[in-house]
């Protein structure tokens, strides 16, 4: 999917699961993600303008703004500068394009932290990570670094494409089907419209590495049953809940399909527990470890690809006006979200070149929760600094402070902030 | 310190939910003490009425994805209902047509105008809504003139009101709200 000319103009079609976000979204369900850095000094507004000017040289990818089309949304470049201010609001607010200079992604900065709030539709966490990363790096040789070796300019060199990876790797032939039996939902008393809880629990990576590898278990495999449990403990005991657990595990393709995409290029996997079989941790986690085995291969990920553009390459579908699209589209997805309890998504250790990590303190990731989905899990390492971050839209944190203190019993110490909602 | 400190919910659900309590209980005494002295329950509706209006336009006054433009337009709409229903109660004088709404107009079209001055930036997220202010006041206007042939004094001045901050639009403006027309209505 290149760029294309149209009256003087770039434009490009978004990737099949970027088409979805833009009809689904409403101001109370954002699909918008936020990746921040902090770093050990406080953030200079001026030179943060800067950097992000400059990468955004480098990722032109991200200078668009979305416009719409007859029947779908496109990308065209955008000939603006993009707007950064200091954060006073929630995160993962719902981005309001004609504010943000018609920018897709934000860039807002508070004390130490620079953040990235990005629409979904432009990209996923794995892309964003690269892009905030380049801001970094600008950021810290603009304020700290006077000579940049050539090795290092060389070593951050990025290159991508603007391929639709589902496109490429569907299989028309491939049976599958989604599936349709409603997941256990957490309760609790809603915050005010716009309002983000935050909770991160920080960990060490090692400890972490080391007490999953003692069960034979992998990171995400050890934690998602931990997220898991700490979700029966306090929500479906409680509620009496006789539905399953299902989390969905974001799933980054380019690990399984050799792409160099910028677009979205993540799939997920549902890891389902039957509330009423499983009770014990250990249980639990044999289950995940057994799912994500039979789950995360390459056969499995194509049936959900393929399952996922049926839809969206329906040749009648393609013909319905976009406003139609949009009702249809937010209606049935609001129905297919509550076939999962919560997302754990994990974008694992964030690499960064030695010159430049004197520097930085920590990455966190955030994802925009809602009222169906309540809460919204996020992991993210940098160094031995592991983070699992909660965005919840009600006001009690019960499971958050179950999974600290499961966490705890096993030996990992536990250190939590929030934004005290 | 990783995020600024916005609001305290819990506190500021704790003060909504004291006030709630004390609106319920000031209408229920309002109410008892209208029907000891009149068998026809008529001022306490009003009362009512105006402090049921008041939580809706504060609960969407607290809604941080509102439009402040939005707010200002629709708050016009409802406060001009509202004083008409308060006339309408007390033996219809008349006094909201011509004092009553005027002054509503009148003061959303002056914040509209100060808005725009103080928020140039943003304009553009303001300008379909000062639009709608101003189509209003000019068709609320023309119906007085036509049912009452003549228009009153702040009438007249709402109307002037109205004009300048339509001149203001078109004069420094013009070019956002033509895109943003365009934007609105495009095939």
């Amino acid at each position: 999917m290149k760029l294309k000319r149209k009256e003087g103009l770039e434009w490009r079609k978004l990737d099949n699961y970027a088409k979805l976000f833009p009809l689904a979204s409403t101001k109370k369900y954002k699909t918008v993600f936020r990746i921040s850095v902090v770093l050990k000094d406080k953030i200079d507004k001026e030179i943060l303008e800067k950097a992000v000017n400059t990468s955004l040289n480098k990722f032109r990818f991200f200078k668009v703004r979305m416009r719409k089309g007859i029947f779908w949304y496109y990308f065209e470049n955008n000939f603006k500068n993009p707007i950064i201010e200091e954060e006073n609001d929630y995160p993962c607010r719902f981005i309001d394009l004609p504010l943000n200079n018609d920018y897709l992604f934000k860039v807002t900065y508070f004390d130490c932290k620079i953040n990235l709030d990005i629409f979904h539709c432009l990209t996923d966490g794995n892309s964003a990570t690269h892009f905030l990363k380049e801001i970094t790096y600008n950021y810290i040789e603009m304020k700290y670094l006077n000579n940049v070796s050539t090795t290092l300019t060389k070593e951050r060199e990025v290159k991508y494409t603007t391929e639709d990876i589902y496109t490429k790797n569907y299989d028309k032939k491939i049976k599958a089907k989604r599936e349709s039996k409603k997941a256990y939902n957490l309760k609790g008393r809603l915050l005010p419209p716009g309002v983000v809880s935050v909770t991160h629990e920080f960990m060490s990576s090692s400890k972490v590495r080391e007490i999953a590898k003692s069960k034979n278990a992998t990171i995400t495999q050890f934690l998602t049953a931990h997220l898991i449990y700490a979700i029966h403990e306090e929500g479906v005991k409680k509620d009496k809940s006789k539905r399953e657990i299902i989390i969905q595990v974001p799933v980054n393709l380019k690990k399984y399909f050799l792409s160099a995409t910028g677009s979205n290029s993540f799939s997920y996997i549902d890891i389902k527990i039957d509330t009423n079989k499983y009770f014990e941790f250990e249980d639990i986690l044999e289950e995940v470890k057994k799912q994500f085995e039979e789950k995360l291969t390459e056969k499995e990920l194509l049936k959900t690809i393929a399952v996922n553009l049926r839809l969206s390459n329906n040749f009648i579908l393609k013909l319905v006006p976009l406003f139609l699209k949009k009702v249809v589209v937010s209606i049935t997805h609001r129905e297919f979200r509550k076939y999962n309890t919560t997302t754990l998504s994990n974008i694992g250790r964030v690499g960064i070149i030695s010159e430049y990590k004197p520097y930085i303190d920590k990455f966190l990731l955030l994802i925009a929760p809602e009222s169906v989905e309540k809460i919204k899990c996020t992991i993210c390492a940098y160094e031995d600094n592991m983070v699992f971050s909660f965005a919840s839209v009600i006001e009690e944190k019960d499971v958050e402070y179950k999974l600290k203190s499961n966490l705890e019993n096993q030996g990992i110490e536990v250190q939590i902030e929030g934004n005290e909602v | 310190m990783l995020y600024p400190q916005i609001t305290n919910v819990k506190k500021s659900r704790e003060v909504t939910n004291i006030l709630m309590i004390i609106s319920i209980f000031l209408s229920v005494v309002l109410m008892a003490i209208n029907l000891l002295f009149s068998s026809r329950l008529n001022w306490s509706i009003v009362v009512i009425s105006s402090v049921i209006y008041l939580w809706f336009s504060i609960i969407y006054a607290l809604d941080k994805s509102v439009n402040l433009a939005s707010y200002i337009f629709f708050q016009m709409i409802g406060d001009s209902i509202l004083i008409f229903i308060i006339d309408y109660f007390f033996g219809f004088k008349k006094w909201s047509l011509s004092i009553g709404i005027p002054i509503v107009i009148s003061v959303c079209n002056v914040t509209m105008l100060i808005i725009t001055m103080i928020k140039y930036k943003k304009y553009m997220k303001y300008a379909i809504y000062e639009i709608l202010i101003i189509l209003f006041s000019i068709i609320y206007d023309i119906i007085i003139s036509i049912v009452s042939v003549h228009l009153p004094l702040l009438n007249i001045i709402t109307l002037w009101v109205c004009i300048t901050n339509l001149s203001f639009v078109l004069i420094f403006n013009h070019e956002v709200l033509k895109v943003e027309l365009e934007k609105k209505f495009h095939i």
